[in-house]
């Protein structure tokens, strides 16, 4: 219970900092998800069922805040990618540092291709400048993001 | 027992998994339901109770200088008013002799911004006045050079969500000042903003002033938008694309005025 109360305080808190000082972190306007970043950490390190809820009401709150015309598309996301990085919940410190990182990659694609790709379908964007102008350099900076953060948190070290 | 505890924990969050993508989907399924309007206000609503403590800590930090700057401000706009008032004048004698119908009056609601949201999918900003406070929905919103800003698509009691002219599905008729010609104002991270299906013989120049048309119920007449940037070659036999240079930086607004 308390491991829940903790998950979910923290959760707000990295919301609150997603929505009100997200756009700080925006190069060119490609600014990265830390609730993403977030949900892949509790789904490695405390609960897939956590990681799973928690991107579900969070990604929910994020939708309503933005205003965005497809409410629950993040939260779909946030689901997914709980529900993926739960799957190595407790073994990831035995995956090659490379492959971790392919992982890691892998995850932020799914949550970039269904926000990203989905949003912008009726767009007046080619699909190849989609994936190449929005969906790979925000995977990659929100990457660049996550290995920070994980090195410091030592998330994936022995 | 015990090797049957792992294939369940896994079924387990399968199962979950499956039960948040349904909610996720019936929540996709059900946007612009009266409902999901209800729920997007509520937690707008509770999102202020957080935000508006850490803007007035900011408020005391830019106090002094916000007030020296609207002292200036005011001093300008006294003097322009009163070059505009003879105008007024001028300008309602001779409507009253042609037999025009008065103008419509807009009283505004001041309003500070709480948060700007900008993506490549939406871009919008919260602001601290809602319904409680006589904000309704699809109400125009200018900025303090009565420049315009956008629209409220969502409201609280105490909070209001505005659709930025920035955002892809914004739409706003304008006028161009030149040729006084009409045509739809919209955004697209390809084009830019740009006025489509003006009329091919228009005469617009780089530089002409872009006001609102006025034939929205949302915004009033020259409410000014921008300036001419480009004109696009013909690309259809009657009309062409005009690009137009945005006059209000998002990045600067603190506050806005909601019009009633």
């Amino acid at each position: 219970m308390f491991g829940i109360i903790k998950n979910s305080i923290l959760g707000i808190l990295v919301l609150i900092f997603q929505w009100m000082l997200g756009d700080i972190f925006s190069i060119y306007g490609l600014t990265p998800s830390f609730l993403v970043i977030f949900i892949i950490y509790i789904g490695l390190t405390n609960s897939q069922l956590h990681a799973i809820w928690l991107g579900f009401f969070l990604g929910f709150i994020i939708d309503a805040l933005t205003g965005t015309d497809m409410m629950g598309i993040t939260a779909l996301a946030l689901s997914a990618v709980g529900y993926l990085s739960g799957i190595f919940h407790g073994r990831i410190v035995r995956i090659p540092v490379i492959v971790q990182y392919l992982l890691y990659t892998g995850f932020l694609l799914v949550f970039f291709i269904l926000t990203v790709m989905i949003s912008l379908q009726d767009s007046q964007f080619a699909t190849g400048n989609i994936v190449f102008l929005i969906l790979l350099p925000k995977t990659l900076y929100t990457l660049a993001l996550l290995s920070g953060t994980f090195i410091v948190l030592r998330v994936g070290a022995e | 027992m015990a090797s049957k505890a792992p294939s369940i924990s896994r079924y387990k969050s399968l199962v979950n998994l499956v039960a948040a993508i349904a909610l996720s989907l019936l929540i996709i399924a059900s946007n612009g339901n009266p409902a999901m309007d209800r729920t997007r206000g509520f937690v707008l609503e509770a999102s202020a109770y957080l935000y508006v403590p850490i803007q007035w800590v900011e408020t005391i930090f830019t106090i002094e200088k916000d007030y020296r700057e609207l002292q200036q401000r005011h001093i300008k706009a006294q003097i322009e008013l009163n070059k505009t008032r003879t105008l007024v004048k001028e300008n309602q004698r001779l409507r009253s002799m042609l037999g025009f119908k008065g103008d419509k009056n807009f009283n505004v609601i001041p309003a500070n911004v709480l948060s700007d949201v900008g993506s490549h999918t939406m871009n919008s900003l919260t602001v601290d006045q809602g319904s409680d406070d006589g904000v309704t929905l699809l109400s125009g919103v200018v900025d303090a050079e009565a420049q315009l800003v956008g629209k409220v698509v969502a409201i609280s009691p105490h909070t209001a969500l505005v659709q930025l002219v920035s955002d892809k599905n914004f739409r706003v008729s304008v006028r161009e000042m030149r040729s006084r010609d009409v045509g739809i104002l919209s955004y697209s991270l390809k084009t830019g903003y740009v006025i489509q299906d003006v009329p091919k013989n228009a005469e617009v120049i780089a530089g002409d002033s872009v006001v609102t048309s006025g034939f929205s119920d949302i915004f009033p007449e020259h409410i000014f938008v921008g300036w001419v940037s480009a004109i696009s070659p013909v690309v259809e036999d009657y009309v062409k694309s005009v690009r137009v240079d945005l006059a209000t930086d998002f990045n600067r607004v603190e506050e806005v005025f909601i019009l009633k």
